[in-house]
């Protein structure tokens, strides 16, 4: 009686959520939605969105900086334009989007939530994903990429290699190796996968170990080396040509990850991201897919200092997070002029972390540094892209969503009451955004975007409790009062493209409100050894920022590729200071040539010097430099192999140098020795 | 008729839970339960009252601020005594008290100790709050007596209670005594609560009575106190938010200490006196 209920309201949910699904033919549905009938995909934004198939062409720069077989995500990440990675060690970098960091961006997996378990932010979702799963990054700036979740400053989705089906069952099996030799470190991966028309797997795993690195001149960064392990695993199930099932698995861990700019490393890390997927591509005239995925990940990080022979006291400081969710994603197409994107969402976070200090002659000493608390989100979105005549395209992102946060334990409750009794709150986050294409001549383009976005605090800007920030010097306190931020932005670009050349100018005026940053308390004395004070985090009234970004790219039938992105930032807060993380000028200018099956590749990195920072929040002025990078490469085909060896220079001229995001005075590597060596075997 | 019967299983089962829950509780009250983290000190029958005495308190005794809670019961027919006055005193004689806190003066070899007898005659769930400060251990050729003095006011008669209790020096000490720098006055410093300390807000009350000679002692109300925890182990680190105690009456003074983590911490108290400074050199260990 019972089991015919549940069957019921079973029925009811799915048929409400598929009402239009009927069953058709193969491909990746949610792609072929955005890109048209067929599976041949594209940029369906001129600038920010990508959306790809899987043997899709990339993002250009990303296409061309994973033809440098670099050894992790966050180094291709890093020569985005727009993205700035955050370096407190060789590994583990944190990525923010222009300004906007933390809980001002989304960070995605294959559309899926995931929070790190490190209160030092020691784990960003970045490292989960190795270069040899990753399929393609999405990334866009700004409120316009509240697709994934409420922001002001933008999204990036990492969508990973998933089992493709095929007509005909195939295997592929590829197999890398590298090796640097600024750290002694060995990179080694494999993956195999088989498709088929009913069932397709692809499994893929990779080993990394590098040791302390060299700086610039040759002296021993210590507390910088790293091991780790990541496996990935997918399995697609093709119920029948129009729908499927996909089961995606991460396993990543990480042993011994130091982090010379902090006071700790990591001496164990673990994440699980499991996911289930429910893919429809109906037949209908409006409905063209649908995808319904259920996600869980749990991460677990320990971090120690149990190597520093310099600390004042051994510590530990575990962290926990656990992260289910689940979303529907819909692509419509009204009619031929309007493509149109649904999503509802919802998922949970809980976080947690704790330290235990081990004095000499005297009882443990243990803290909640993170109280047990959870954050509920739940929202909708919808985005339109409306060719309302040929040269002119408007598109709209909506987003609402509301955010419940609260502390769970009555430990955790109890030990807040030196703060306040009330611990919980509610955030309602609206974001949106309009933008306007006008392709006002044969390759000339003008885009014009205006967005409202905000952004909920993170776990820690609520709930943290004496987390040590190393870049300041200053222990912080959260604070359950806070509001969300909220920013009103403007972009506008300009763009022009043909099959040689291309450039992209791209101009921005932000201004944020109640930007969230820390405020000193006095009287307050820090739990850290050594730190300055007491921070607490509070909304600034406002801040504003603005910058402009450029890409370059030529493509010339000689075989000569240029890849070339410039950008810089300037803005201020309300009371006069400089807005943390502004990018002084700066750039990456590649030039490629390619011969049959040899190329090589020179590249420059450079920044002019940042003489002006923020120095309440820690900053230190960095000198200008110019990296020099070399690389090469060749690839042999035999029949239905491939081999592919790789040697690049790096650092060519070995510079001392530091970028203006890093972390305390920690010099990046010197000249760095890399060969690659790969083998791919298909049928 | 299927359908009417069930609909009248259903009245019969409302009504049924109606009639329980609206069942009249303590119609007829006999003994209260004693509650079960309260142990038994002490006990017997109230010479000439016709009562029988039981004397409870949350652990064993100990140096400093003990809270008792009493139950009285009619011993003929064991039923709880709801009113009632008891007055307590403790004395101890010994032939050799030595190491006496601080510099208190023996009467006739003799040494007694504040009380706090219970403030009402109606007894609180069966139980008349108490409360003794015992200055100084038991040993071995010196033990304590505690007394009562007990008016069964149901019964209308009076009789006197007096018990050998032993009495521990806790290994964290929750109780000191000072002679105050200003005017050599002799205070004996009690902790009163929390009793379970935790990592975070915690509320913090201590007794000051001064002592007029080894066997009267006075709730004093004239100091002024200054607290800062600290953590030894963390180059005393001390807590933010904190309270300092103030005079709520009988020698009681309540504030509110933070801590910010578990581990050894000790509350530092600075006592003034008039704007003088009477003493700072005394604290509270905590171990949480």
């Amino acid at each position: 009686m019972y089991r015919r209920y549940i069957y019921l309201i079973a029925a009811m949910f799915i048929g409400l959520l598929h009402a239009e699904a009927q069953p058709d033919s193969s491909c990746h549905a949610v792609c072929q939605a955005a890109c048209g009938s067929s599976c041949q995909c594209k940029e369906v934004s001129l600038r920010d969105i990508i959306i790809s198939c899987p043997g899709a062409n990339d993002d250009p720069q990303l296409g061309f900086y994973k033809q440098n077989r670099l050894p992790a995500t966050e180094e291709i990440l890093g020569r985005m334009q727009g993205v700035t990675l955050i370096r407190r060690g060789d590994y583990g970098m944190e990525p923010a989007l222009r300004c906007y960091s933390a809980g001002q961006i989304n960070t995605t997996i294959n559309g899926m939530k995931i929070f790190g378990a490190c209160t030092d932010k020691m784990d960003p979702p970045t490292i989960y994903i190795e270069p040899s799963n990753l399929n393609s990054i999405g990334v866009t700036e700004g409120a316009a990429g509240c697709k994934y979740g409420s922001t002001i400053g933008g999204s990036m989705n990492m969508d990973i290699k998933e089992a493709q089906p095929m007509p005909q069952r195939n295997f592929y099996f590829t197999t890398a190796s590298s090796y640097s030799s600024v750290n002694n470190g060995y990179n080694g991966s494999a993956s195999l996968s088989s498709s088929g028309p009913k069932a397709s797997f692809r499994v893929g795993a990779v080993y990394r170990k590098a040791f302390d690195y060299k700086e610039g001149g040759g002296a021993t960064v210590l507390h910088s080396g790293y091991e780790k392990a990541n496996v990935a695993a997918s399995a697609n199930f093709q119920l029948n040509p129009k729908q499927s099932i996909t089961l995606d698995y991460i396993g990543d861990m990480g042993w011994n990850i130091g982090f010379p700019a902090l006071q700790m490393d990591t001496r164990k890390a673990n994440a699980n991201i499991a996911s289930v997927a429910y893919n429809t591509q109906p037949d209908r005239k409006v409905l063209k897919a649908t995808e319904t995925k259920v996600y869980f990940n749990y991460i677990y990080h320990l971090m120690d200092n149990s190597q520093r022979s310099d600390a004042p006291m051994q510590m530990s400081m575990p962290g926990w997070s656990y992260t289910a969710g689940a979303y529907w994603n819909a692509k419509l197409e009204a009619d031929k002029n309007n493509q149109i994107e649904l999503r509802a969402d919802y998922y949970t976070n809980y976080t947690k972390a704790s330290m235990t200090m081990y004095p000499e002659n005297a009882p443990e000493m243990y803290m909640l540094t993170l109280p047990d608390n959870m954050r509920q989100f739940g929202g909708a979105y919808a985005g339109d892209e409306w060719h309302i005549a040929p040269k002119h395209i408007l598109r709209f992102n909506v987003r609402n969503e509301v955010m419940h946060a609260n502390l769970l334990s009555e430990e955790g409750k109890e030990q807040w009451t030196i703060f306040t009794d009330n611990t919980s709150t509610n955030k309602y986050l609206p974001s949106g955004s309009v933008e306007y294409s006008w392709l006002c001549a044969r390759h000339l383009s003008l885009n014009l975007t205006g967005a409202y976005g905000s952004s909920a605090p993170t776990g820690n800007q609520l709930y943290g409790y004496y987390l040590f920030g190393a870049l300041d010097n200053y222990d912080y306190i959260g604070n359950p009062a806070l509001k969300s931020e909220k920013a009103l932005q403007s972009d506008a670009n300009i763009a022009f493209n043909d099959k040689i050349f291309s450039l992209s100018l791209t101009g921005y005026y932000h201004r944020i409100y109640d930007y969230i940053i820390g405020t000193v308390l006095n009287g307050y004395v820090p739990v850290t050894i050594g730190a300055l004070g007491v921070k607490e985090y509070t909304n600034m009234p406002g801040a504003f920022i603005t910058g402009a970004d450029a890409t370059a790219s030529i493509n010339l039938k000689q075989g000569i590729q240029s890849m070339n992105t410039f950008n810089y930032s300037y803005g201020t807060l309300s009371n006069g200071s400089l807005v943390p993380l502004l990018s002084p000028l700066r750039g990456i200018n590649s030039v490629r040539y390619t011969w049959k099956a040899w190329h090589i590749q020179a590249e420059t990195d450079w920044a002019m010097a940042k003489d002006r920072v923020n120095t309440e929040v820690g900053e230190t002025t960095s000198p200008s430099y110019c990296l020099l990078n070399l690389r090469t490469g060749y690839q042999l085909v035999l029949h239905k192999q491939i081999w592919a060896l790789n040697f690049s220079v790096e650092n060519v001229l070995d510079e001392k140098y530091r970028e203006y995001s890093d972390w305390g005075t920690v010099l990046r590597p010197g000249r760095n020795f890399v060969v690659y060596l790969s083998y791919s075997f298909g049928s | 008729m299927k359908r009417i019967s069930k609909k009248l299983d259903i009245l019969i089962y409302i009504l049924l839970l109606f009639a329980i829950s609206c069942k009249k509780e303590n119609s007829n009250p006999g003994p209260y339960a004693i509650p079960g983290n309260l142990k038994n000190i002490s006990g017997g029958y109230v010479t000439g009252a016709a009562t029988r005495m039981e004397i409870y308190s949350t652990g064993a005794l100990f140096v400093g601020y003990n809270k008792l809670f009493i139950a009285l019961y009619d011993s003929a027919t064991n039923l709880h005594i709801t009113k009632g006055q008891i007055s307590l005193s403790v004395v101890m004689k010994a032939g050799n008290i030595s190491n006496l806190p601080g510099s208190m003066q023996v009467s006739n070899m003799s040494l007694s100790g504040p009380v706090e007898n219970p403030s009402s005659t109606q007894a609180d769930s069966g139980l008349f709050n108490a409360a003794i400060i015992f200055v100084r251990p038991s040993t071995a050729d010196s033990a304590w007596t505690l007394t009562a003095q007990v008016s069964n006011l149901v019964n209308g008669r009076s009789g006197a209670f007096s018990s050998s209790v032993s009495v521990a020096q806790p290994s964290i000490p929750k109780a000191y005594s000072v002679i105050t720098l200003d005017d050599s006055t002799s205070l004996f410093i009690s902790l009163v609560q929390p009793e379970n300390w935790l990592a975070g807000s915690n509320p913090f009350e201590v007794t000051i009575h001064k002592e007029i000679n080894g066997l009267t002692y006075t709730p004093d109300g004239d100091y002024t106190m200054n607290i800062n925890p600290i953590m030894p182990a963390m180059l005393d680190m001390s807590s933010p938010g904190n309270t300092n105690p103030v005079y709520i009456g009988n020698g009681h003074y309540l504030g509110k200490v933070n801590f910010t983590m578990t581990g050894e911490w000790q509350i530092n108290i600075s006592l003034l006196h008039n704007g003088a400074l009477a003493d700072t050199s005394h604290y509270f260990n905590i171990n949480l």
